[in-house]
C-alpha cells in the first residue's frame, strides 16, 4: 500500500522519529520507517560540526534547492549523541540574514578611497588594487612590523593555516593575533607552563566516568548546555555523583548545585590553594605519584596587570617584565607556601561559609571520588587567569586524578575552533603550529623548511597581541590592519579610550572581512563578504582535540567569498622582492620575482592534490579557482607539523568519513586520555604516566599565591562589574543580531543587580540607568529578577551584543603572562540617568 | 513575517512528577504537541510560524517547575506554501505491520 502524506506531516514525523531515537523512547509502528527518507521530499542531508561555539556538536544538513532548510543532531556523533541546542538551531537561518554582506564595499569620495568617505560597492580587482597599494605602501614607509592581522577561533584549519603563512612567511610580520586571545590564552599558558604541551588530557568520555563535577566559574547550563546535559544526566541518574559550581553571582547551573559556593572576585586563587593546603594537612598527597611524575616551581610575583607601561600599576610591579620567571622548590617548600591559606583565613577571604569549602575541598582530597574540573572565562578572564590554570592542575597532580577516565582538568572553550585553529595551528603572535614558537631558531628552521622558503624570513620577535594590536593603531605604529572572522570593535576592552580611536585613525587602513556589517565592519575602511560554515569546505578542532570536517554544501551568496579564497588571491598581488630583504633573496635567487602565492601556496605541498580527488557530489569553490584540492594540500602540509610530536593528525580523507577524531591520531587510532601508559601512544611501557611535553616527562606543580586585582570597588565606584554572556544574547549575537549599534542610544541592556542594591540607590527593576567607571558609560536597564542572581556589592552586564557595549566601561588589564583581558572585574558605579 | 513554516522537535527531560504541568502547558499553546511521553521525558513536536517563537516556548519550557533540560533536536523551515504538497511515501508501508 502506498500512503500519501503531506510534506508538512512527513517532516513531522522525521522530526519526531529523530528526537525519539535520540530520547531512547519507542516510536508507534507505523513511524518507524520514516527515519530521514530525505529524497522523499527531496533533501540532500550531509554532516557538519556546529558553527557556534567549542562544544563541538554534529549536525546532520539538509539542502534543498542550494538553501539549507533543515538540521538535526547528528546520532552519530559521540559529543551530542543526536541532541542540539538553540544555538544549533539557528544554523540553517545564519546563512540567510536580510544583511548579508554580497559585495566589497570600500569608503570613496569624488571616485576613490578616502578614510572620510561613504561606503561604496566595488568589484573583488579594485578592492584588492586599493588593499595592495595601502599595503605596499606601509611595507615601504613602515617595514612588515606596521602590518598585522587579526584573526579567529571561527576560521577553519587552513583558512588559519593560510593566514599563519601569508602573515608569518609573506609579510614578515608576526603581528598576527586570534580573538582566542581574549578567550584562551590563560589556559594555553597555563598548559604551557604545567605540561610543556597545549590542549586537555582528558575527553568529554569523563563526564559519564566521574563522581564529582566542579564548576570553576562556569556556567555550563547556558554556555555548553550540550555537555550540560551529559553532566545533568550523570547527576540525575547516579544520586552519589555532586556538583559543586563556583562562581562571583548565582546562575543557571546552581540548579543542579549540591555545593554551591559563591566568592568574592579574585578569591578562587585562595579557595584554591586553600584545597592544596587541605589535602596536604589530611594527608591524602598521592605521595607516589607526585615522586614519580612531578616537579615544583615558585613563580615570581606582583608582575603587574598588563596595562601600557606608563601605568603606575605597572610602573611599580617588580616583575612585570619577565611575569612567566620561576625557580625549582620541593614538596616540602610548596607545603609550606600553602600553610597559611587555612580555612579560617579563606572563609575570610572569599565570603563562603565554612561548610561548603570543607565538602569542596574533599571531593578533591577524598581518593575514592573521581573530579573533574571545569572552568572558561572565569579562570582564563583573570588578571591572574595563568596563575589559576596552574593552581587547578596542581590539586589534579597532588592527588594523581588526572588523565584516568573520570579524573580530568578540563578547559572548556567558548569558539568552534580555538583550539583547531587558533592554537593548535599556531595563530598567535609567538606562535607556529605544534606548540613552536617564534623566539626559538630551531622551531623557524623547522617551519620554513615545511613551507619550502629561505632561512631568515621568520622573524624571530613576537609580533603585537590582539590588545597590543588595538593600543598600536592607537598609536599609529600599526597601519595596514586585516580582521576576519571576529567583531573587535565589539569584543576588545576600553573601547572609546582605545579601539575605536585606532580604527579610524587616518594613518590606518583598516579591512574587516565579515558575513554580515557588524560593528567592526562599520568601523574599517573596506569590507570583503565572507562566505560562511557549509559556504565552504572547512574543518574545525574542538575542546577535546577532536578534528571535524565538512563538505561545501551551497553557494555563497553574490560575491562573497571565503577567507581562504580571499587570503590567497590577495595574496598573488605581492612578490617577494616587494617582501623580503634583499640578501635573502640574493642568497636564494630562485625565489626572485616570484609572487607570496607561487612561494607559499604553489610550493608543490599545497597544490601537490589535483581538484580529482574531491569526493563527488559537493562544490569546492577554492579548488574551482585555483585549479587544485587546496584544503586537502594546507592540511597536508599543516599535519608535517605534528606527526610523530605527539600532535598526529589522521590522513586528510578519514576525516570525512568520520565523525571527528580525537589527536593524537596514531595508527589509525585516536587517544582519549594523553600521558597515560595504556592509552596514549607516545608514553612508553612501564612508566604509568609521563607528561612529555616537559624534557624530564614530569608535570610542574606551581607555588603561586593570592594577588589582588587592579581595580577593586572604592567609595566612589562602590560595585564590582562583572561582564559575561547569557544564553539569550548568544542567540542575538553578533552573527544575527547586526545593527548599528555604535551610534544607537537606546539601550536593551539589563544591568543585574541585588535587589537591595537597587533599592539602596532608589531603583526599582526596569529602571534607566548609567553603568559609570573610570573609562567610560553605557546606560542600561535594572534588573533585579531573572536567572542571573548577584550577590550584594556585584553587577553583571552581558557583554556579546552590539546594543550593550559594556566595553566602554571595562579595563583592558590583561593577565601579563597570557595576554588575556579580564572582563570579569572592575570597579563601577550606577547612577540614575 | 515572512512566508516560513518552522517544524521543530524537543526532547525535554523533567522530573517524573512534572508530566501533568508539562501537559497542562501543551493545552495551552497551539504550537505544541507532545508526540511521546516516557517517564521522565517526552518528545514535543513545535510547528510556528516564525523562529521567535521557537526560542521562546523553549525557554519558557526551561522555566517550568520540574523541567531540568530542553534540548532541539530538529528543525526544519520552509516556505508554508509548499507544506501542503503531497509525497509518495511508499516506504511508510514497509515493515509497519508487526
Amino acid at each position: 500500500m502506498t500512503l500519501s502524506l503531506t510534506r508538512r506531516e512527513f517532516i513531522r514525523n522525521t522530526a519526531v522519529a529523530v528526537a525519539a531515537n535520540v530520547a531512547g523512547l519507542a516510536l508507534p509502528a507505523a513511524a518507524t520507517n520514516v527515519l530521514l527518507e530525505g529524497d522523499m521530499v527531496q533533501l540532500k542531508w550531509s554532516k557538519a560540526p556546529c558553527r557556534f561555539c567549542g562544544t563541538g556538536c554534529g549536525v546532520n544538513v539538509a539542502v534543498k534547492d542550494g538553501r539549507v532548510v533543515a538540521t538535526h543532531g547528528d546520532q552519530l556523533a559521540e559529543v551530542n549523541r543526536g541532541i542540539n541546542c538553540v544555538k544549533g538551531y539557528f544554523l540553517s537561518k545564519i546563512m540567510y540574514g536580510a544583511d548579508r554582506l554580497t559585495a566589497p564595499m570600500l569608503r570613496k569620495k569624488n571616485g576613490v578611497y578616502a578614510k572620510d568617505g561613504a561606503f561604496t560597492e566595488v568589484s573583488w580587482d579594485e578592492a584588492f588594487d586599493v588593499m595592495a597599494a595601502q599595503f605596499k605602501r606601509v611595507l615601504k614607509e613602515k617595514g612588515p612590523e606596521a602590518v598585522g592581522m587579526f584573526g579567529s577561533g571561527q576560521w577553519t584549519v587552513w583558512e588559519g593555516y593560510a593566514a599563519n603563512k601569508l602573515l608569518k612567511g609573506g609579510f614578515r610580520s608576526n603581528s598576527l593575533d586570534p580573538n582566542a586571545r581574549h578567550c584562551m590564552a590563560s589556559a594555553v599558558m597555563g598548559f604551557m607552563r604545567t605540561f610543556g604541551m597545549d590542549e586537555p588530557m582528558g575527553c568529554y568520555d569523563d563526564i559519564e566516568a566521574t563522581d564529582a563535577f566542579v564548576l570553576w566559574g562556569s556556567n555550563m547550563a547556558e554556555m555548553h548546555p550540550i555537555l550540560w546535559t551529559r553532566v545533568t544526566d550523570r547527576r540525575l541518574s547516579n544520586p552519589n555523583v555532586k556538583v559543586a559550581v563556583l562562581s562571583t553571582f548565582e546562575h543557571r547551573s546552581f540548579e543542579l548545585a549540591d555545593i554551591p559556593i559563591v566568592f568574592t572576585p579574585q578569591t578562587d586563587l585562595v579557595i584554591l590553594n586553600y584545597i592544596a593546603n587541605h589535602i596536604i594537612r589530611t594527608n591524602r598527597v598521592n605521595k607516589d605519584f607526585i615522586d614519580k611524575h612531578t616537579s615544583f616551581k615558585r613563580g615570581v610575583t606582583d608582575i603587574g596587570y598588563g596595562l601600557r607601561p606608563d601605568d603606575p600599576l605597572e610602573e611599580k610591579a617588580k616583575n612585570a617584565k619577565d611575569p612567566n620567571a620561576g625557580e625549582p622548590i620541593d614538596f616540602a617548600q610548596f607545603a609550606a607556601f600553602v600553610a597559611p591559606y587555612t580555612l579560617e583565613k579563606t572563609v575570610e577571604m572569599t565570603g563562603v561559609d565554612k561548610g561548603w569549602l570543607q565538602q569542596l575541598a574533599e571531593l578533591y582530597a577524598n581518593p575514592d571520588i573521581k573530579v573533574v574540573s571545569f572552568w572558561t572565562m572565569g579562570f582564563n578572564q583573570h588578571t591572574r587567569g595563568v596563575w589559576a590554570n596552574n593552581m587547578v592542575y596542581n590539586i589534579h597532580l597532588l592527588t594523581g586524578k588526572i588523565s584516568t577516565p573520570g579524573n580530568s582538568p578540563f578547559s572548556l572553550t567558548g569558539q568552534p575552533s580555538a583550539c583547531g585553529t587558533a592554537r593548535e595551528v599556531g595563530t598567535f603572535s609567538h606562535r607556529l603550529p605544534a606548540d613552536m614558537v617564534v623566539t626559538n631558531p630551531e622551531h623557524r628552521k623547522h617551519a620554513e623548511e615545511i613551507w619550502k622558503i629561505p632561512h631568515g624570513i621568520i622573524q624571530p620577535k613576537p609580533g603585537y597581541h590582539a590588545v597590543q594590536q588595538n593600543r598600536m593603531l592607537r598609536d599609529g605604529k600599526l597601519n595596514a590592519y586585516w580582521v576576519m572572522c571576529n567583531n573587535n570593535v565589539q569584543a576588545g576592552a576600553n573601547l572609546m579610550q582605545e579601539t575605536y580611536l585606532g580604527y579610524r585613525d587616518p594613518r590606518n587602513f583598516i579591512v574587516v572581512s565579515d558575513a554580515y556589517p557588524t560593528v567592526t565592519a562599520q568601523s574599517a575602511d573596506l569590507i570583503l563578504p565572507a562566505a560562511m560554515w557549509v559556504e565552504k569546505e572547512g574543518a574545525y578542532g574542538n575542546a577535546e582535540r577532536r578534528t571535524q570536517f565538512w563538505h561545501q554544501l551551497v553557494k555563497a551568496p553574490g560575491q562573497a567569498r571565503s577567507d581562504l579564497w580571499q587570503l590567497m588571491e590577495f595574496s598573488k598581488r605581492f612578490t617577494t622582492d616587494e617582501c623580503w630583504p634583499a640578501e635573502i633573496l640574493a642568497a636564494n635567487p630562485q625565489f626572485k620575482g616570484k609572487t607570496l602565492f607561487d612561494v607559499l601556496y604553489r610550493n608543490g605541498n599545497v597544490d601537490k592534490f589535483p581538484s580529482s580527488e574531491m569526493e563527488a557530489g559537493y562544490d569546492n569553490d577554492e579548488a574551482a579557482a585555483f585549479g587544485f584540492y587546496v584544503q586537502k594540500g594546507l592540511f597536508e602540509e599543516y599535519a608535517a607539523f605534528g606527526r610523530g610530536h605527539g600532535h598526529d593528525l589522521a590522513p586528510f580523507d578519514d576525516y570525512h568519513k568520520a565523525h571527528g577524531l580525537r589527536w593524537p591520531v596514531v595508527d589509525g587510532k585516536e587517544t582519549r586520555w594523553r600521558y597515560r601508559e595504556g592509552s596514549d601512544p607516545y608514553v612508553k611501557a612501564g612508566t604509568g604516566f609521563q607528561f612529555y611535553g616537559n624534557p624530564d616527562g614530569r608535570a610542574v606543580i606551581w607555588a603561586l599565591p593570592y594577588e589582588p586585582p587592579p581595580e577593586m570597588p572604592d567609595d566612589e565606584y562602590d560595585l564590582w562589574l562583572s561582564t559575561g554572556r547569557v544564553l539569550e544574547h548568544w542567540h542575538s549575537g553578533s552573527m544575527t543580531m547586526r545593527v548599528p549599534e555604535l551610534y544607537r542610544a537606546f539601550p536593551e541592556a539589563v544591568v543585574f543587580m541585588h535587589p537591595d542594591d537597587a533599592r539602596k540607590r532608589g531603583f526599582k527593576r526596569g529602571d534607566e540607568v548609567k553603568v559609570v567607571s573610570r573609562r567610560g558609560e553605557m546606560r542600561s536597564r535594572v534588573e533585579t529578577r531573572g536567572r542571573n542572581k548577584p550577590p550584594q556589592g556585584l553587577v553583571f552586564v552581558p557583554w556579546f551584543d552590539a546594543g550593550q557595549l559594556i566595553n566602554k566601561v571595562t579595563l583592558d588589564a590583561t593577565d601579563p603572562i597570557s595576554k588575556q583581558t579580564d572582563y570579569k572585574k572592575c570597579a563601577v558605579k550606577i547612577v540614575a540617568v | 513575517m515572512r512566508d516560513e513554516h518552522h517544524i521543530s522537535s524537543l526532547v525535554v527531560l523533567h522530573r517524573p512528577d512534572a508530566a501533568p504541568t508539562l501537559s497542562a502547558f501543551v493545552d495551552d499553546h497551539a504550537a505544541l504537541d507532545i508526540a511521546l511521553q516516557g517517564e521522565c521525558r517526552c518528545v514535543m513536536v513545535c510547528e510556528t510560524d516564525n523562529q521567535r517563537a521557537v526560542l521562546d516556548l523553549i525557554d519558557t519550557l526551561q522555566t517550568l517547575p520540574g523541567v531540568i533540560n530542553v534540548s532541539l533536536i530538529y528543525h526544519h523551515v520552509e516556505s508554508a506554501a509548499v507544506m501542503d504538497e503531497l509525497v509518495s511515501t511508499a516506504a511508510i508501508q514497509q515493515g509497519a505491520e508487526p
